[in-house]
C-alpha cells in the first residue's frame, strides 16, 4: 500500500519536484560563481564570503517552499475527494496519514540529494583561496533537516480542517496585530520578538533555519 | 523798610530755611540708605537661600578609583553599576585605571539632565542611560566613559593606532574569532603570510613595524586595489595623474607615489585586531602593563608593546597569533543537538498530523 501511496504522491507532485530538484542543485553552484575568477587576488576571500553569505538566505527559503508544496500536494486530492477514498480503506486513519507522511518524506530525498550533489560539485570545481573551506556535507545535512521540519509543520497544518488552518493563521495574525496595536498606543511589549525567539532559538522548532548557511566559510 | 533790606532779609531767611532743611534731610537719607542696605542684604540672603534650595542634592559613589556623581534616586543602581564597571576597568587597565579618579563622571537618566548644580559639577563628563536602564546598562555606559577618559590621557600615536577607546568588556574569544576571519580574508600579502605562520608578517600587518608600509603590507596587485579604493582622496590631493597611471596602466611606481602621499594609511588588520594584541600584551604584562604602554610615548610601537608585555615583540605576536588561530569560528552550525532537535520537532508535528481533527 505504501508503494501505491508513494506512486500517487509522486504523480501529483512530480511537476513540483522537477523544478525543486533543479533549484536545489543549482543553488550551491550559483553561489560559488564569484569564486575562481581569473582575477585571483587577496580581495577574493572577502568577496567570496560576502557572496556566499548573500546566497545563504536562499537555502532555508527553498527548503520551506519545497516542503510547503509537497505537503499541500500530499493532501490536496484527499481534500478535494472529501476523504472518501481514505475512509474506505481497511486501515486505521493514523496509519493512512503516516503513510502519506512517509511518502512525502521519501519524495523530499530527491531535492536533498540534488543539493548535496550540487554543493559537492561546487566545492570541488571552485578554486577556494587558502584559509577558506567548503562544507557541502554539513550544508546538505542541514538542508535535509530543514526540509523535514518544514514538511512536518505544513503536513500537520494541511492535514487538519480549514478551520484548524484558520486558527493557526489567526493566532499568528493576532500576535502581529497585538504588537502593532501596542506600539501605536505606546505600550512597550515585545510579543513578536518573544514569540520569534521561542520559535527560532534553542529549543524552538525552527532553530534549524537560523544561523549561517555558508557553503564556503573560514 | 527799604527794598534793599527786604531783599537781604528774604535771602537770609531763604538761606536759613535751606540750611535747616539740609540739616534735617541728611539723617533721613542716611536712615533710608541704611534701610535700603538692610533690605538689599536680606534680598541677597533670600536669593542665596533660594539658589541653594534649587541646587539638586547629589550623591557621590565610588568603587576603586571610579567616582560617579548621581541623583540620590539613582544612587542604588549607580552604586552597583560602579562596582561592576570598576571591576572591568581594573582588570584591563590595572594601575592605569587609577588615573580616572581625577575625572569623576556625572550620571543622569535620558531626558532628565542635571542642570542646577555648581559649575564644577556641571563640567564633569556626562554619562547618560535610558529610563529603564539596568545595572548592566549603566555599567556599560560607565565603562565607555571611563575608557574614553583613560584614552584621552594617552598620546596621539597610541590612540591613532589603537583607536579612541580600548573597551574592557569585549569577550576575548569572540574578538579573536573575528580576527581569525580577518586573517583569512584581509586582502594583504602580510596578512596571508601571517595566517601561514610568519610572525614578522603578523607584526607588519598589525602596523607595529617601521618601514615602507605600502611595500611591507601589500603586493603590487593589492597596492593597485588600495589606490582604486582611494581614487577620490588621491584626486583631492592633486594626484589624479599617478592614480590613473596606477589603476589604468598598472604602474607600481605610480601606485607607491599615491600610497605614500595618503594622509592616513590603515594597517591591513583592523582596530579590533590591534586591540586584541594589546589585550594579550596586558595579560602578559600584569597590572602595570597598560601604564607602561602609555608611559613609553615617543618610542616605536614595537618597543612600547614589548615594554608593556614584558616580553619581546616577536614572542608577544607569536602568542597573539596562536590565540587567534585557536579561536577559529565554527562555520556551518550543525551540531548533534541541532540535528536531534530538528528530528524531534519533525516527529512532534508528524504526530499532530496523525491526530487530525478532520477525521474525529
Amino acid at each position: 500500500m505504501f508503494r501505491m501511496i508513494l506512486f500517487t504522491q509522486w504523480k501529483w507532485s512530480r511537476l513540483i519536484l522537477l523544478p525543486a530538484v533543479i533549484a536545489a542543485f543549482a543553488l550551491p553552484v550559483f553561489s560559488v560563481q564569484v569564486v575562481g575568477t581569473p582575477n585571483q587576488s587577496g580581495w577574493e576571500a572577502r568577496r567570496i564570503l560576502s557572496a556566499v553569505q548573500t546566497w545563504g538566505i536562499a537555502y532555508p527559503l527553498l527548503a520551506t517552499g519545497i516542503a510547503l508544496a509537497i505537503a499541500m500536494t500530499a493532501w490536496g486530492p484527499d481534500h478535494r475527494g472529501r476523504h472518501v477514498y481514505a475512509l474506505s480503506l481497511p486501515v486505521p486513519r493514523w496509519n493512512y496519514a503516516l503513510q502519506r507522511f512517509g511518502a512525502g518524506i521519501v519524495l523530499l530525498i530527491a531535492p536533498a540529494l540534488a543539493l548535496w550533489i550540487g554543493a559537492a560539485l561546487a566545492a570541488t570545481t571552485a578554486q577556494i583561496p587558502a584559509g577558506l573551506h567548503a562544507y557541502p556535507v554539513a550544508l546538505a545535512a542541514r538542508f535535509t533537516l530543514a526540509l523535514a521540519v518544514a514538511y512536518a509543520v505544513f503536513f500537520a497544518i494541511t492535514a487538519g480542517t480549514t478551520r484548524t488552518a484558520g486558527y493557526v493563521l489567526a493566532t499568528l495574525g493576532g500576535i502581529v496585530l497585538i504588537q502593532i496595536f501596542a506600539a501605536s498606543v505606546g505600550i512597550e511589549i515585545q510579543l513578536l520578538p518573544f514569540v520569534s525567539d521561542r520559535l527560532l532559538l534553542w529549543p524552538g522548532p525552527f532553530e534549524i533555519f537560523s544561523g549561517r548557511w555558508m557553503l564556503i566559510d573560514v | 523798610m527799604s527794598d534793599r533790606w527786604r531783599s537781604r532779609c528774604l535771602v537770609a531767611l531763604g538761606l536759613a530755611i535751606a540750611t535747616n532743611a539740609a540739616a534735617q534731610q541728611a539723617p533721613v537719607l542716611e536712615r533710608r540708605l541704611q534701610r535700603l542696605d538692610t533690605l538689599q542684604r536680606a534680598a541677597t540672603d533670600a536669593l542665596v537661600r533660594a539658589e541653594r534650595a534649587r541646587i539638586e542634592p547629589l550623591d557621590t559613589l565610588k568603587a576603586g578609583s571610579l567616582v560617579v556623581v548621581a541623583r540620590p534616586a539613582d544612587a542604588a543602581l549607580v552604586s552597583q553599576a560602579t562596582i561592576v564597571a570598576w571591576g572591568k576597568l581594573d582588570t584591563l587597565y590595572g594601575d592605569a585605571a587609577q588615573r580616572i579618579a581625577a575625572a569623576p563622571l556625572l550620571f543622569f537618566r535620558q531626558g532628565h539632565p542635571i542642570q542646577n548644580v555648581p559649575p564644577a559639577v556641571k563640567q564633569l563628563q556626562h554619562v547618560m542611560a535610558s529610563e529603564d536602564a539596568t545595572v548592566a546598562d549603566v555599567a556599560f555606559q560607565l565603562v565607555r566613559a571611563a575608557s574614553v577618559s583613560i584614552g584621552q590621557a594617552t598620546d596621539t600615536a597610541l590612540t591613532n593606532w589603537l583607536g579612541p577607546m580600548l573597551l574592557p568588556d569585549a569577550t576575548p574569544s569572540v574578538e579573536r574569532s573575528h580576527v581569525y576571519v580577518e586573517l583569512v580574508t584581509a586582502p594583504a600579502t602580510a596578512v596571508r603570510h601571517c595566517h601561514a605562520g610568519a610572525v614578522e608578517s603578523c607584526a607588519a600587518a598589525l602596523g607595529t613595524v617601521t618601514g615602507d608600509r605600502a611595500l611591507v603590507w601589500y603586493d603590487a596587485t593589492e597596492r593597485r586595489a588600495v589606490v582604486r579604493q582611494n581614487q577620490e582622496t588621491a584626486q583631492h590631493l592633486g594626484l589624479a595623474a599617478p592614480s590613473h597611471a596606477c589603476v589604468e596602466q598598472e604602474s607600481d611606481a605610480a601606485c607607491l607615489e599615491v600610497l605614500h602621499a595618503l594622509p592616513w594609511f590603515e594597517p591591513p588588520l583592523s582596530t579590533e585586531a590591534r586591540q586584541s594584541l594589546v589585550r594579550v600584551a596586558v595579560s602578559l604584562g600584569g597590572r602595570r602593563a597598560f601604564a607602561r604602554l602609555a608611559a613609553s610615548a615617543g618610542r616605536p610601537l614595537s618597543q612600547r608593546l614589548g615594554i608593556a608585555a614584558s616580553v619581546p615583540l616577536d614572542s608577544l605576536v607569536h602568542n597573539w597569533r596562536e590565540l587567534v588561530i585557536a579561536a577559529r569560528p565554527h562555520p556551518v552550525t550543525l551540531s548533534a543537538r541541532f540535528a536531534w532537535a530538528a528530528v524531534g520537532w519533525g516527529v512532534v508535528f508528524g504526530l499532530l498530523a496523525l491526530r487530525s481533527t478532520r477525521w474525529r
